[in-house]
């Protein structure tokens, strides 16, 4: 099914207030998404993987996007007996992100929003373990978030007794993305 | 860090730490385990030893400069993860690869693949207690590394490909050594057959362990190997074909429960052995229809935008990359999702009950490797 008929079919169940638009292939943009209210995004997801015609059973990955005012989650499903590839954006304001889970659609989905809190700082709601993934638990801030800035220091080594132990290590050198000078492109 | 040390007073459990320094985890990996007695009642494995901020390192570079750090994503397989990455870009470019370049690509992943897997199955059978596949097979994967290294320079990070293109083209006499070397590879595989495969004491101790169902396989997000040991029917490079997989003629071994149970270790181990002869088939079909021309198309400028996702059937499966462009020359986003990260989140469920040596047998047989999974 190609995606302008994923659009209609999840237009005709969700109505325009839920499916908010489709970015076709031809405005500069390589691959087509449906954008969906982020609110709404576990009723979307479990619809495409129950509904028979679009049984979008293999969540490939989800990822999160920095843009500016509104952070981006990304979804992108695949059906392994339709053969067919879906892409989902939802948007969540960067003040307070807060996107509804879909671990209960997928179980793969457990890691992918685990490491989207960690790395982004959404919160999904009802997620039964949500914790850091990749980054040590003491570690502040969420650094893939554009304004994020390397620390003077790191943070300091918890001991064995919680406390932290007297040891606070500098990090001398200079944050290796200040380097690169983006002006000096070479065509 | 308190839960680690050995909680009495819930009766039998006991909770231990595995790893992260542990001879059978593969790279920096680190199970905590609640046993009672050599029963398992869960391994949680908890990662991010490796992570070294790839996709935060892509955000300030240019992208053709971020092909060395995709390398080091799957250092076994390096090949397949640099395809992932010059797809991904070449589709947002909407770029034209020459066609001598693509035939080099497709034998040199699937020399690495071969080369991967030849790891994979080695390393497994000595985890279960069988010490010789492992040095039997390290020596096609030297005499891969050997071509690999004739062809590009490097033995393990090859940083071969480029956006358009290979770096370099093969040397005088490469095309010949290869065919002698798959022939060769040929007759070495029934010969591991007699010597692991059918092997009786093997089959005991991985028919039947840990398996994975199909539906448990898809919706935990399982690609590639272990998916398809599971039983589903599904290869990148047969049903979504990039590169010139279209023109090639090859097999996709499927998982059937020979020995057991469907999806069982046995049946991953087994299936990785097929995939290497297929590899072998298709890299001797690429030698044959290797034609003539250039390498390399440079594109003039790397400026896109709008977005691309590019899936490559890595060594360890469907290898997904997601690339964002913004209009300069370095990525507004790009994302890798690997086939270790996926099989690692089943090892929590697929853990419950077995015993504890059957942990090392299943981690093994998913073919994790620890920086896929961190990035």
């Amino acid at each position: 099914m190609d995606i302008e008929k994923i659009h209609q079919k999840l237009q005709a169940h969700f109505g325009e207030a839920v499916i908010l638009g489709l970015t076709a292939a031809e405005e500069g943009i390589r691959d087509p998404f449906i954008t969906v209210a982020g609110s709404r995004i576990d009723k979307v997801c479990l619809f495409c993987r129950v509904e028979p015609d679009l049984a979008l059973d293999f969540c490939q990955s989800i990822t999160g996007m920095d843009t500016g005012e509104t952070l981006t989650c990304v979804y992108h499903l695949y059906s392994y007996s339709k053969r067919h590839t879906l892409v989902l954006k939802c948007t969540t304001p960067r003040s307070e992100p807060h996107l509804p889970t879909c671990t209960t659609v997928w179980p793969a989905a457990d890691w992918y929003e685990r490491e989207v809190y960690d790395l982004f700082g959404v919160v999904f709601d009802g997620h039964p373990d949500l914790r850091r993934l990749l980054l040590p638990d003491d570690w502040p801030g969420h650094p893939m978030l554009k304004d994020w800035k390397e620390q003077p220091f790191y943070t300091p080594i918890v001991g064995p007794d919680h406390s932290p132990l007297q040891l606070k290590i500098p990090t001398t050198r200079e944050n290796p993305l200040d380097l690169l000078d983006t002006e000096t492109e070479q065509a | 860090m308190n839960e680690l040390i050995f909680s009495y007073d819930t009766g039998e459990e006991m909770v231990l730490n595995m790893g992260p320094h542990h001879p059978s985890t593969h790279g920096v990996l680190r199970f905590i385990i609640k046993t009672d007695g050599e029963i398992m009642r869960e391994a949680t494995p908890v990662v991010g030893y490796l992570h070294r901020a790839i996709e935060k390192i892509a955000e300030g570079i240019p992208y053709e400069s971020l092909m060395p750090y995709v390398d080091r994503i799957d250092y076994v397989a390096a090949m397949t993860a640099d395809h992932c990455w010059a797809l991904a870009v070449e589709k947002l470019l909407g770029h034209e690869v020459p066609e001598r370049a693509e035939y080099l690509r497709v034998i040199a992943g699937e020399l690495n693949r071969i080369s991967s897997h030849a790891i994979c199955v080695g390393v497994m059978a000595m985890d279960i207690g069988a010490v010789t596949p492992f040095p039997y097979l390290l020596r096609p994967r030297e005499a891969i590394n050997d071509l690999l290294e004739e062809l590009c320079g490097n033995r393990l990070t090859y940083n071969y490909l480029r956006v358009g293109g290979v770096s370099h083209d093969a040397p005088a006499g490469w095309v010949d050594k290869t065919r002698k070397f798959i022939d060769g590879f040929d007759n070495l595989l029934p010969e591991l057959d007699r010597l692991i495969t059918d092997n009786e004491i093997f089959i005991d101790r991985t028919a039947n362990i840990c398996a994975v169902t199909p539906e448990e396989a898809a919706a935990h997000g399982l690609v590639g190997p272990n998916l398809r040991a599971s039983g589903v029917d599904f290869d990148v490079r047969r049903d979504l074909p990039y590169s010139v997989y279209k023109e090639l003629d090859f097999d996709v071994a499927v998982g059937s429960g020979a020995m057991g149970t469907l999806g069982d270790c046995w049946d991953r181990f087994w299936l990785r052995c097929e995939e290497m002869k297929q590899s072998a088939r298709i890299v001797r079909q690429c030698l044959e229809q290797l034609p003539e021309g250039p390498i390399y198309n440079k594109p003039k400028k790397i400026r896109p935008t709008g977005e691309a996702w590019a899936r490559v059937e890595s060594a360890r499966g469907d290898m997904f990359c997601y690339v964002v462009g913004n209009g300069t020359p370095q990525p507004e986003r790009a994302h890798f999702r690997t086939g270790s990260y996926n099989a690692m989140q089943i090892v929590k469920l697929k853990s419950r009950g077995v015993m504890v040596a059957d942990l090392v047998a299943l981690i093994a047989s998913l073919d994790v490797i620890a920086p896929e999974i961190d990035r």
